[in-house]
């Protein structure tokens, strides 16, 4: 399975992922981190957050930045619209950063009628 | 003393149905319908009586078929069924002088269209005082819709169902609770012979529409465009335009600047936290061109319509208890990502969870919410071109609504059950048709304010309904009248209940001041009360 890349610094800090959900739409979302062959998950985020809370949605991923190297970080967020206007979409961005330089921007987007539980990937590179 | 009560009713609704003896013979012996049965609550149907005239419509999500049937007293019964993109439309013609009347039964899960003879049988039922009114003009189906002709299911405003002689004597959908002031999308041009028509005919509307546009063109688009990029927003536009530059008619848009500019970086919590911007994602802007009304009229209407939430108690991103409902939302549990099938196997089933609760959960705020305090202003204005050129737009009257609901929030007694309402609307150079002549139309001003107060209990609802109508057909005077309703329901016994409405009207000019008396019992066929009974 194919996964989007990021490359961190060996030398620079934890990256940090950051969830956000446009158009004010309800999301409840977990972060994962897999090991390089896509197995035995390690959650970032302890239990299930919610996008309504008072909490930042921001999340630091690894013990160190060593041993993030080839492995893959999973998200996921099930979505809720908040009425039945017609024509809805919603968007799921994930911003990665490393000592507060952004280095990668992912979005999801598409329409929504009731729910949507979206995914995404990425396979960090440490150079 | 309950006994004592019900005999009471009883006699008192004899004594007034045995003013119209034919009506109540041909209501229940020879009532003419056709039904269509759901398998499951049909939320997203919708009924219209066309603008075509004397065709009746049926609009339902092509993934809910329906059986039908027909009354055998339903002749030459013919049915036009057209798919249109996820829609069934089910289309038949009903003979001149019946009006189709939609009533939902068993949990929006049987759908029956009643064809009742004329406006004056129906009229006749009720025991009026003064001078009789004017045949209206007003279908029949407005009793039973939701004010722009479309009866959908679980707005709150449905057309309730009728009692064993036909509920199109109890006009119950005149205190029917809606989840806001402005629940309808699209609500119906002020049509006076509405607020003039025969009293207690139909609730009037106290909403403000969903798209000003299209009400102030007066007109029901069958495709909306709803753009949702800058991008396709401009696109949407560059489309509704000739090669010449000129607007294109039938053009429908409805579009939220700030969630088209900024819904990205619109999280919840920044709408939750900021008054402005709460405010800004919830201004509506609407657009929508018209041609003329016949084929040699050359002429192109445009309205332009504003509508703008100031304030909600009830808004839904705010509402701790549906955050907390959609908190149950569920997660697929996911352990390997090779194992693509069996991942996206989990992510269906989840959804389909996530679905249930999402739809129940909303359902269930909306319920909580029914009558919160809100504040809504909408306007618009319109132009018309007589040769169809866009710069030859010139000014062609508009519109304005502000309805301020007040549901007493921490007011023992009354918060959850009861809501005042408070509408004013004005409308210039509006096109009503003439009833002098059919066919013809005329310019009309009016000035249009509305209250309404209703409350509920599990055995008792009440409502109260002041208008006042100001208007003036161009070249006439100033006609004030106003008129005022008061319905009570009261359960009886199990699901039968009595209803109570009396009102009049003053100050008419043309001195067709009506006052009414109307009684019905509901049983049985009935699920919804005119009023919420408190959860």
């Amino acid at each position: 399975m194919e996964h989007k890349t990021v490359t961190l610094r060996n030398s620079g800090g934890l990256p940090k992922i950051e969830l956000r959900f446009g158009n004010a739409l309800f999301a409840k979302y977990e972060v994962s981190l897999f090991d390089q062959n896509g197995t035995n998950p390690q959650p970032v985020t302890p239990t299930p957050q919610f996008n309504s809370d008072d909490e930042p949605d921001i999340f630091t991923v690894g013990p160190s930045v060593a041993t993030l190297a080839q492995r893959i970080l999973f998200w996921q967020a099930a979505i809720s619209v908040f009425d039945d206007q017609p024509g809805q979409t919603y968007l799921m961005r994930a911003i990665i950063t490393q000592d507060g330089q952004e280095l990668a921007v992912f979005d999801r987007r598409g329409s929504i009628t009731n729910t949507v539980i979206d995914q995404d990937t990425v396979r960090f590179v440490v150079e | 003393m309950k006994r004592r009560f019900i005999a009471r009713l009883l006699i008192l609704n004899l004594l007034l149905l045995s003013q119209a003896p034919i009506v109540l013979a041909q209501t229940t012996s020879d009532a003419t319908f056709v039904t269509f049965t759901f398998t499951s609550p049909c939320e997203d149907c919708a009924t219209q009586n066309s603008a075509a005239g004397n065709v009746y419509i049926v609009d339902v999500p092509s993934a809910r078929t329906p059986s039908l049937t027909k009354s055998p007293s339903l002749r030459d019964f013919n049915l036009q069924v057209t798919l249109k993109d996820d829609r069934t439309v089910y289309t038949f013609p009903f003979k001149s002088g019946t009006s189709p009347r939609a009533v939902w039964r068993q949990g929006a899960t049987v759908l029956q269209i009643f064809f009742v003879p004329g406006v004056g049988n129906v009229a006749a039922t009720t025991s009026e005082t003064g001078s009789p009114s004017l045949p209206s003009t007003t279908d029949a189906t407005s009793a039973s819709s939701n004010g722009n002709g479309n009866g959908h299911v679980g707005d709150g405003s449905t057309g309730s169902a009728p009692s064993a002689r036909m509920s199109s004597l109890s006009v119950t959908s005149a205190v029917t609770p809606s989840q806001s002031p402005t629940p309808n999308p699209t609500p119906p041009v002020v049509d006076p012979a509405v607020l003039r028509g025969p009293v207690g005919q139909a609730a009037v509307d106290l909403s403000v529409p969903e798209s000003p546009a299209f009400t102030v063109l007066g007109i029901t688009p069958e495709t909306v465009i709803r753009p949702t990029s800058p991008r396709a927003f401009a696109t949407s536009l560059l489309n509704g335009v000739d090669q010449n530059g000129n607007f294109q008619s039938g053009l429908a848009m409805d579009f939220v600047p700030y969630l088209l500019i900024a819904g990205d970086d619109l999280t919840l919590r920044k709408y939750q936290t900021s008054r402005i911007t709460r405010l800004l994602a919830r201004t509506q802007f609407s657009f929508a061109t018209a041609k003329g009304a016949t084929e040699d009229d050359k002429s192109l209407r445009l309205g332009l319509g504003l509508h703008m939430t100031l304030w909600d108690r009830g808004d839904p991103r705010l509402d701790q208890t549906l955050l907390k409902c959609l908190s149950r939302l569920v997660l697929p549990r996911i352990i390997d990502l090779n194992d693509t099938a069996g991942n996206e196997r989990k992510r269906q089933e989840a959804q389909e969870v996530n679905d249930a609760l999402s739809i129940s959960c909303r359902e269930k705020a909306k319920e909580d919410n029914w009558n919160a305090s809100s504040w809504i202003i909408g306007a618009a204005p319109s132009w018309i071109s007589m040769d169809g050129q866009t710069k030859n737009l010139g000014w062609n009257g508009g519109g304005f609504w502000t309805s301020v609901a007040y549901g007493f929030e921490g007011v023992p007694g009354l918060e959850k059950k009861s809501q005042l309402i408070l509408h004013g609307r004005y409308r210039n150079r509006e096109v009503v048709p003439d009833p002098a002549t059919t066919g013809a139309f005329l310019s009309q001003d009016s000035f249009f304010l509305g209250t309404r107060f209703r409350t509920g209990s599990p055995t008792f609802n009440g409502s109260f309904e002041y208008t006042f109508l100001r208007s003036r057909i161009n070249g006439l005077k100033f006609d004030n009248s106003s008129r005022l309703s008061v319905l009570f329901e009261r359960r009886i016994a199990g699901d039968t209940w009595f209803n109570l409405s009396l009102g009049g009207e003053t100050g008419r000019e043309d001195g067709r001041n009506n006052g009414f008396v109307l009684t019905s019992f509901k049983w049985a066929f009935s699920d919804r009360q005119s009023v919420r009974a408190p959860q």
